[in-house]
């Protein structure tokens, strides 16, 4: 029999790849039983669908735009590497690492 | 190759755009300017543009990958800040538990459709990510907002299928919790 702590991970777990037959059968039976666990299915469920629901509105916000600054920024970095190369033939990345 | 002329355009275009999108997984201004740069430059010196697709979904695809790259290095500096954060096998998750069951049981949260559209859950679920750990925080956000699956992730990140679960697990315990005590707690 599964406890609560076991269960939770495979739940967690199943998000991320199918469970085999005998552990979702163990996990189905839990639930059944388990209150709590249920809740916590459905809190992942819940999570996820929320996370999703930020990132598309952060997405779909159309007051957020690149500041003026970094556009600036990016337009000179632009600038810098649309000049001819040289004869170094390949330059060097701006990372540095 | 693309010219000059079009990066800028690019940029002119679809700037707001792609620092949106890179803001939605990254969560940090600074990063997300940094991602753009990055496409724009590699945009500009790459050859893969043939004008199949809109320049917008073309540039997305290489955003994607600086977004990952971004992650990536987040993680080897994090990795040298807090070397013992996540064990390879080890949930650790005793404080959510006392012996086997739940210390305290997960609570239903509301109804799930009313709850999504709410703002003060959503913003609520932001202040329990930025708490979490920025390990965990960065994988679920590569996870869930992104959809990277899970062997992509650990290919990705150079960590095991048993890792990544284990930090998936924690980050979700932990937004849990932190959401039962701000939005039970005070929400409703």
């Amino acid at each position: 029999m599964l406890d609560c702590k076991h269960a939770s991970h495979l739940l967690s777990r199943s998000l991320e790849r199918p469970l085999s037959l005998q552990l979702r059968l163990a996990l189905r039976l839990h639930l059944l039983l388990c209150d709590a666990c249920t809740q916590f299915s459905r809190q992942l469920v819940l999570l996820r669908a929320a996370v999703g629901s930020l990132s598309r509105r952060i997405e779909n916000d159309h007051s957020l735009v690149l500041p003026d600054q970094a556009r600036e920024r990016i337009a000179g970095a632009l600038a810098v590497r649309a000049q001819p190369a040289g004869d170094s033939g390949r330059q060097p990345q701006g990372g540095g690492d | 190759m693309p010219s000059p002329e079009n990066t800028h355009d690019w940029l002119a275009e679809h700037g707001d755009y792609l620092y949106r999108y890179a803001l939605a997984r990254l969560r940090a201004p600074h990063l997300a300017e940094d991602a753009v740069q990055e496409t724009l430059l590699a945009a500009m010196q790459g050859s893969g543009y043939a004008g199949k697709s809109s320049a917008r979904t073309w540039l997305t695809g290489i955003l994607k990958h600086k977004i990952i790259d971004q992650f990536r290095r987040q993680q080897r500096e994090t990795a040298l800040e807090e070397p013992e954060e996540i064990a390879d096998d080890a949930p650790g998750m005793d404080e959510f538990f006392e012996g086997r069951h739940w210390s305290e049981p997960p609570q239903s949260w509301g109804e799930p459709a009313s709850l999504l559209q709410q703002d003060q859950f959503l913003q609520i679920l932001q202040d329990c990510m930025d708490k979490l750990p920025k390990k965990l925080a960065r994988i679920f956000l590569l996870r869930e907002v992104e959809e990277t699956d899970n062997d992509e992730i650990c290919k990705e990140l150079e960590i095991s299928p048993t890792n990544a679960w284990v930090m998936l697990y924690r980050a979700r315990m932990g937004l849990r919790k932190c959401l039962e005590l701000n939005w039970i707690g005070e929400g409703r």
